[in-house]
């Protein structure tokens, strides 16, 4: 299966459709280094600079770890499966002092059969410590959530419980019993501390979030006021409430399945940031969450601070104790993960030129010690710290343990011009043995692809690829976030057009230098890169001697007429990819499936057959067109895998099936 | 309007029961006990419009002259799910493209699928040309919110021609659910199920050969099939 030759040889008349088959079997060991889950994903500075809570997960089960700034010492604390069954987890944490760390943990349980949310249970566990050891475990049984640590008052916290009128109680840990002690009669739950002298704030209708200062006093809440709508509140100096800010809902809204039709940014409040009415937003209007304002309701201000590259924000992260912007929390692989911004905001630095890129950013300042963040193209974020006047750095952690330090591989980014529009792209190479060295070349255009980007820094995919021999080309073309609104805005209804220009001038640019062998040029993509991947094959076979496509869209009208879309999302992918309906015609013709018959060069479809995003019709259309046109080409479907390969077991086996094809074809 | 002039109304058209005759029947205050008797009679009808009964692909029965088969993928789970279907009329299909809601439109004659107790794979129909639509899907779990409006979705529009065989994708409905939200999609899966559907249906196809039946355009079988379009 070379070339079209190969198609009109009496062998592949003979064969007639085959199905080629990649062999799994020989998993690599380097795959698994590089998939494995990552094992340190946030940091925690004790309120004295002297000791770090982080959870260290991996592979293996969860376990809530101590680590001393100075010698980096580490002690388990709490091992989940010593206290929970599989599928559990810790989620945040705090410090209430220098003693007592709050973690809030998740326990799945057998909960009502066929009820998803009975089996989910949420706790606020409270460790108190000695010795570095765990000596008590305490736990808070009213329904509620930590709002603030309240790290000048010692042995203190804010605690949100909800009700007709919502409340926001100073509880104290000394009153708190052990978790899982049977209560007799004559205690009270909670050392009967959620009464009326513990009362710090109340609003009417149920909070979804208490916003406190620095000091620990409330400052606003977000609350319902009807059935579905929503107000912010502030607490006035004296005592008063005012309402800065209400969304009105619809039945539409917040349906039975969450179905909205606004069409406006939705931005809702997560965190006070420097003054009483302003506050860091995430916009809940986008089709997925992936931006942070800062919005000021009184003067109506609204900036945007922050662009996560791909995954959904769940939540950001303040800095301590001048509580700056300095990342979020994303959804990332099932679990909370946490990014780290590198612009120039809350004392985070970024080194950026065009052949290095790194970030490094200053979590937190306590007791004279200093935590920081910091990743670089080639090396895996790692935890550090730096204690009062030191000069240097203490690494006291990794994301990717196995990977630091594991290659040191080169960077370069450019821009193109193409149709007016200055497009960006990163060049990953790996590290120069010989000075004639030249690579082959993998293409990744990015999924989207309209609000989403590649960054610089350390991203696995490429770094394994760059592992293996390849020299690894991303495009930022126009539809991506990070860069400009003008950048984002370029990409409407480019989906097959401007969109691959973009990716093909880049290529064309990069395969003109001496270190990259022009004649071995491949394109490997996932969902839109998918679909990018087999149009820029099908387009420019000279180019492209072949092509990977995971989880891709094949028909672009069948992807626009998801059933379960909301009426938001209709009007979104209209704007932004075509409507189906007047425009079904051009839709077709930038549709794979449509002239899939054209495909020369050897071709991979990877997909999960529990995908939800880009349904496996998609890669079963193309498959139906191949057969029929004695087009052989690859095939692997997951038969548990959605739009994202998110186990370590799933990812090994999609990666070994694209190394493989990569090697046979490249 | 009267209260029995409200309460004839309510049975005139819905109950199918109630058809021998409410029309002739005069209502005065006299016989407004009786009425009233007869509505609380009728009531578990009303709402409700035909069953329509569904067929393996191996035992389909012939059609009849102004008919198709509507074929469809089930994949449900739950106690007793459902679906609700409404043939449109013309001025109906035009009101509901025009305002792109079909929410406040009156559904008359409206036919219930009942998926209980369903295997799953290929399921066929029996039904008249025409356009239709899939008002509700209803998943019944105790006293949690268990129906999925999907009143003027043209996604969840069909149109069945007579003698071909309509296909309108895989319906999947998720016995596990939340407290505020049920599983229910419906997934075009014409590639996907086209062996089992040449396998299951041969003999069916002869007769009435396979189509895209719903509502949006989508060329794929043609193109398929070589098919001029």
């Amino acid at each position: 299966m070379k070339n079209t030759k190969a198609r009109s040889g009496h062998l592949a008349i003979l064969l007639g459709v085959i199905l080629l088959n990649l062999s799994v079997s020989h998993v690599n060991a380097e795959i698994e280094r590089f998939f494995a889950k990552p094992e340190m994903i946030s940091a925690y500075l004790n309120p004295n600079g002297k000791f770090v809570a982080s959870v260290i997960g991996g592979d293996e089960r969860q376990q809530l770890t101590l680590i001393n700034a100075e010698t980096a010492s580490r002690s388990v604390l709490l091992s989940l499966s010593d206290i929970a069954g599989s599928e559990s987890s810790f989620n945040s944490m705090a410090w209430i002092d220098n003693v007592t760390l709050a973690v809030q943990f998740i326990e799945q349980r057998e909960g009502i059969k066929n009820l998803l949310d009975t089996r989910r249970k949420s706790q606020l566990l409270i460790l108190r410590l000695v010795d570095n050891q765990v000596s008590r475990i305490l736990s808070v049984r009213t329904k509620g959530w930590l709002a603030d640590p309240l790290p000048e008052e010692p042995g203190k916290f804010l605690y949100a419980k909800n009700g007709v009128h919502s409340k926001l109680y100073k509880v104290s840990v000394d009153k708190l019993t052990d978790h899982g002690e049977k209560l007799d009669k004559l205690m009270k739950v909670d050392g009967g501390q959620f009464i009326k002298d513990n009362e710090v704030a109340s609003v009417k209708g149920a909070a979804l979030r208490w916003f406190i200062n620095t000091v620990g006093e409330p400052k606003a809440v977000m609350h319902y006021t009807e059935k579905t709508d929503v107000a912010l509140t502030a607490f006035n100096h004296d005592g008063s409430q005012e309402e800065l800010k209400k969304w009105e809902a619809s039945e539409e809204t917040i349906g039975l399945n969450g179905e909205g039709n606004s069409d406006e940014k939705l931005l809702v409040p997560v965190a006070m940031a420097d003054s009483d009415s302003s506050f860091y937003c995430i916009d809940y209007a986008e089709e997925e969450e992936k931006t942070v304002y800062k919005a000021n309701y009184e003067t109506k201000e609204e900036i945007l601070i922050y662009e996560s590259d791909s995954f959904r924000i769940v939540d950001i992260i303040l800095s301590y104790p001048d509580r700056k912007f300095i990342g979020v929390e994303v959804l990332k692989d099932g679990r909370l993960s946490s990014v780290y911004t590198d612009q120039f905001v809350g004392g985070s630095k970024s080194v950026g030129n065009k052949n290095y890129a790194a970030l490094s950013s200053l979590l937190s300042y306590r007791g004279g010690t200093s935590l920081f963040y910091s990743e670089s193209h080639s090396q895996p974020g790692v935890y550090s710290v730096v204690i009062k006047d030191s000069a240097t750095k203490k690494v006291i952690g990794a994301v990717f343990p196995k990977l630091v330090n594991y290659q040191n591989s080169r960077l370069e980014s450019s821009t193109i011009d193409v149709e007016g529009m200055s497009i960006p792209y990163f060049l990953s190479l790996p590290q120069r043995v010989n000075k004639d060295d030249v690579y082959p070349l993998v293409v990744m255009p990015h999924g989207g692809p309209i609000g989403v980007f590649d960054h610089p820094y350390f991203d696995v995919p490429t770094q394994f690829l760059v592992a293996n021999g390849y020299a690894v080309l991303r495009v930022n073309y126009r539809g991506s976030s990070g860069y400009s609104s003008e950048l984002k805005e370029a990409g409407k209804k480019q989906w097959g057009k401007l969109i691959l220009e973009d990716i093909y001038q880049a290529t064309k640019r990069v395969v003109k230098r001496v270190d990259i062998d022009s004649g071995r040029v491949s394109v490997v993509g996932f969902s839109y890169g998918g679909y990018a991947s087999t149009m820029l094959t099908i387009k420019y076979p000279e180019l492209y001697k072949s092509a990977a496509n995971i989880s891709g869209v094949s028909d672009v009208n069948l992807y626009l007429n998801r059933s379960r879309l909301t009426p938001h999302q209709h009007d979104w992918l209209k704007e932004y990819v075509g409507d189906s309906k007047n425009e079904y015609d051009e839709l077709k013709a930038i549709s794979p499936v449509y002239s899939a018959h054209k495909l020369t060069r050897p071709y991979l479809i990877v997909h999960g057959e529990r995908d939800r995003v880009v349904d496996v019709e998609h890669a079963h259309r193309l498959k139906l067109v191949l057969e029929k046109n004695n087009i052989p080409f690859y095939w692997h479907t997951l038969p548990e895998s959605g739009h994202h390969f998110e186990s370590t077991e799933e990812s090994v086996e999609v990666f070994s099936v694209i190394l493989d094809f990569l090697q046979k074809h490249l | 309007m009267s209260v029995p002039t409200m309460l004839s109304s309510l049975a005139a058209p819905y109950s199918t029961c109630c058809r021998w005759g409410i029309e002739r029947f005069v209502i005065s205050s006299r016989n407004l006990p009786f009425v009233f008797f007869l509505c609380m009679l009728c009531a578990p009808c009303m709402g409700k419009g035909k069953v329509l009964p569904l067929e393996s692909p191996d035992n389909a029965s012939a059609l009849k002259k102004g008919y198709g088969y509507l074929l469809v993928n089930l994949s449900v789970e739950g106690v007793a799910p459902s679906l609700e279907i409404a043939k449109l009329s013309q001025e109906q299909i035009q009101r509901i493209e025009q305002t792109r809601t079909g929410k406040k439109d009156k559904y008359l004659n409206t036919i219930t699928i009942d998926l209980k107790n369903r295997s799953d794979g290929l399921h066929l129909a029996k039904m008249k040309a025409g356009v239709y639509q899939i008002l509700q899907v209803s998943s019944p779990y105790f006293d949690l919110p268990y129906k999925l409006s999907t009143k003027g979705k043209r996604q969840w529009r069909f149109t069945i021609e007579p003698n071909t065989t309509s296909y309108i994708g895989l319906i999947s409905i998720k016995g596990e659910r939340s407290t505020t939200s049920v599983d229910i999609r419906l997934i075009n899966r014409v590639a996907s199920d086209y062996l089992s559907i040449h396998g299951e249906l041969s003999n069916v196809l002869r007769k009435a050969p396979l189509r895209s039946g719903l509502v949006y355009r989508d060329d794929f079988l043609r193109h398929l099939n070589n098919e001029k379009y």
